[in-house]
C-alpha cells in the first residue's frame, strides 16, 4: 500500500472503524510516513475542534410542546377510527362473510375475470421492452428518481438504489394500470430489467406478498402501508423475491404517498 | 383505546428523547430554526404514524432515517435544491498543495468560523459530518439512515473532513487579511 490507499483509512482509523488488521497496518504506517501522520494529527485536532464546539443545535421548548400537541391529536383520530376496528367490527363480521361469498361467487360464475391487474403489468412491460421506453427518467439517484414521480404523478414509490444488492437503480417511468396512474421503478439484475409497479390504494391493509406466473414473467404482488405494488421480470421466482424483499426492508414505503393524504392510510 | 394509550406511553419513552438529535439534524440541513422545526414536526407525526413498524433496536437511527426523509421531501417539494447545491470551484478542487498540514493553526479555530465553515459545505458532507461527529453516531448507523453502503460513508467522511479543513483554512486566512 502507498499513502494514497491510507488518506481514506486515516478515517476510519480516527473514528475507530477499522478491523483489528487495518488498525494495525494503518498505526505501522503512521510511524513511518511523515505525511500522512501530519494529516492524521491535523484530522485529530479538526475533530476535536468539533467535538468541544458545542455546535449541537437543541430542540426549542415550543417545539416540544408543538410536537406533543400535534400527537395528542392524530392519536384521538386514530382512536376514533378504532371504533371500528374494535368490539363494533363483530357486527360487520357477518356482513362480510356474506359479502365474501358472494363476491367468491361471481369470481367462479365469470372464469373470464382471472386476475386483469396482473395481465396488464405483463403487457405494459411488454410494451415498454419492445419500444425500447423502459424508462422516462433514467438516473440512479433515488431522489432524482422519486421527485419525478412526485411532480409527475403527486405521489412516490419506493426508489432505492440496490446497486450494492445487485439490483441497481435504472430510473422510472409513468404508467396506467387498471385506470390508475401508476408509477414504475426500473432496476436491473444481471442485465434483465426488473419493474416495480406501485399505486396508492385507499384503505388497502397490509398483505404478504403472493407470487405468480403469468406470460414467461414471475410477478410479485403485495400491499404496504397504502401502496399496491407488484414487481415483474423474467428473472426467476427466487431472485425476485429477494428484490422485493430488499425494497420493503430498504423502500421505507411510507414516505411515499400523496402529501395530505397519509394519515388515512395505516401501516 | 388501550393500544392507542400503549403506543402513545412507548412512543414517549423510546422516540421522544432524541427530539434534540432530531432537531440538531434537521436545523443543520435546513439552515433556519423555523423550517428545521417544521420537518421535525413532520417527521415526528411519520414517525408516530408508523411506529407499528418499529422493530425496537435504536430509536435515535430509527428517527433520523425519517427525519432525513421529511428533510429531503420538503426540500424537493419547496424546490430549493438552487441554494443547497451552490457551486464552489475552490471546493470541488481544493488547492490541496498549497496548505500542508498544520494541526497547531487549525487548533486555533474559533467556533464561530468552525460554524460557518460547516453550513457552507455540500449537503451530503454536512449530513454526514453532523451525524458523524455531532451526533456521534457510528458508519453502520449512518449507512442506514443514509441508505448508502458503509463503504460510501467513510469516502464521503474523507471528502467532507478535508472540504471543511480547507474552507476553515481559507477563512482563517481571510480574517487574518482583514484584521
Amino acid at each position: 500500500m502507498n499513502c494514497g490507499d491510507f488518506s481514506e483509512l486515516i478515517h476510519g482509523y480516527l473514528d475507530k472503524e477499522l478491523d483489528l488488521g487495518r488498525g494495525l497496518e494503518m498505526e505501522e504506517h503512521l510511524k513511518n510516513c511523515p505525511a500522512c501522520s501530519g494529516a492524521y494529527e491535523e484530522q485529530q485536532a479538526l475533530q476535536s475542534l468539533l467535538h468541544k464546539g458545542a455546535l449541537r443545535f437543541e430542540a426549542p421548548g415550543s417545539l416540544r410542546r408543538r410536537v406533543r400537541a400535534s400527537l395528542r391529536e392524530a392519536s384521538q383520530v386514530e382512536a376514533t377510527r378504532s371504533v371500528w376496528t374494535g368490539p363494533w367490527y363483530r357486527l360487520w363480521a357477518p356482513i362480510g362473510v356474506i359479502a365474501l361469498v358472494l363476491i367468491l361467487a361471481l369470481v367462479y360464475v365469470r372464469p373470464s375475470a382471472e386476475d386483469p391487474v396482473s395481465g396488464q403489468i405483463v403487457a405494459a412491460q411488454h410494451q415498454s421492452l419492445q419500444a425500447g421506453r423502459l424508462t422516462e427518467v433514467a438516473s440512479s439517484d433515488q431522489y432524482v428518481v422519486k421527485s419525478w414521480f412526485y411532480r409527475k404523478l403527486g405521489f412516490s414509490a419506493p426508489a432505492v438504489d440496490l446497486a450494492a444488492h445487485e439490483f441497481p437503480l435504472l430510473g422510472g417511468r409513468a404508467d396506467s394500470i387498471d385506470n390508475h396512474p401508476v408509477a414504475v421503478v426500473v432496476y436491473h439484475y444481471q442485465q434483465h430489467p426488473v419493474s416495480l409497479f406501485v399505486w396508492p390504494l385507499k384503505g388497502a391493509k397490509s398483505s404478504p406478498e403472493k407470487g405468480l406466473r403469468r406470460q414467461g414473467n414471475n410477478l410479485v404482488h403485495w400491499t404496504q402501508s397504502g401502496l399496491n405494488c407488484w414487481a415483474v421480470s423474467d428473472v426467476p421466482q427466487a431472485n425476485l423475491r429477494k428484490f422485493v424483499r430488499l425494497v420493503q426492508d430498504l423502500g421505507y414505503s411510507s414516505d411515499y404517498l400523496p402529501k395530505g393524504t397519509n394519515q388515512f392510510y395505516r401501516y | 383505546m388501550v393500544d392507542e394509550n400503549e403506543k402513545q406511553e412507548r412512543f414517549e419513552e423510546c422516540i421522544m428523547p432524541h427530539m434534540d438529535s432530531a432537531y440538531n439534524l434537521a436545523r443543520w440541513l435546513a439552515g433556519k430554526d423555523q423550517d428545521a422545526e417544521d420537518i421535525v414536526q413532520d417527521a415526528l407525526l411519520r414517525a408516530f404514524k408508523f411506529f407499528g413498524g418499529f422493530r425496537g433496536g435504536d430509536g435515535r437511527a430509527w428517527l433520523l432515517h425519517i427525519v432525513r426523509n421529511a428533510f429531503y421531501d420538503w426540500l424537493h417539494q419547496y424546490r430549493r435544491e438552487e441554494q443547497f447545491y451552490e457551486f464552489d470551484e475552490n471546493l470541488h478542487h481544493p488547492d490541496t498543495q498549497s496548505d500542508a498540514p498544520d494541526a497547531a493553526l487549525i487548533r486555533k479555530a474559533d467556533t464561530r468560523l468552525v460554524r460557518e465553515a460547516i453550513q457552507r459545505l455540500p449537503l451530503e458532507s454536512r449530513e454526514i459530518l453532523v451525524m458523524r461527529e455531532l451526533e456521534d453516531l457510528s458508519y453502520r448507523e449512518i449507512a442506514e439512515i443514509a441508505n448508502v453502503p458503509i463503504g460510501t460513508v467513510m469516502s464521503r467522511l474523507a471528502r467532507a473532513r478535508e472540504q471543511l479543513r480547507h474552507h476553515l483554512l481559507a477563512e482563517m486566512q481571510q480574517e487574518k487579511k482583514l484584521a
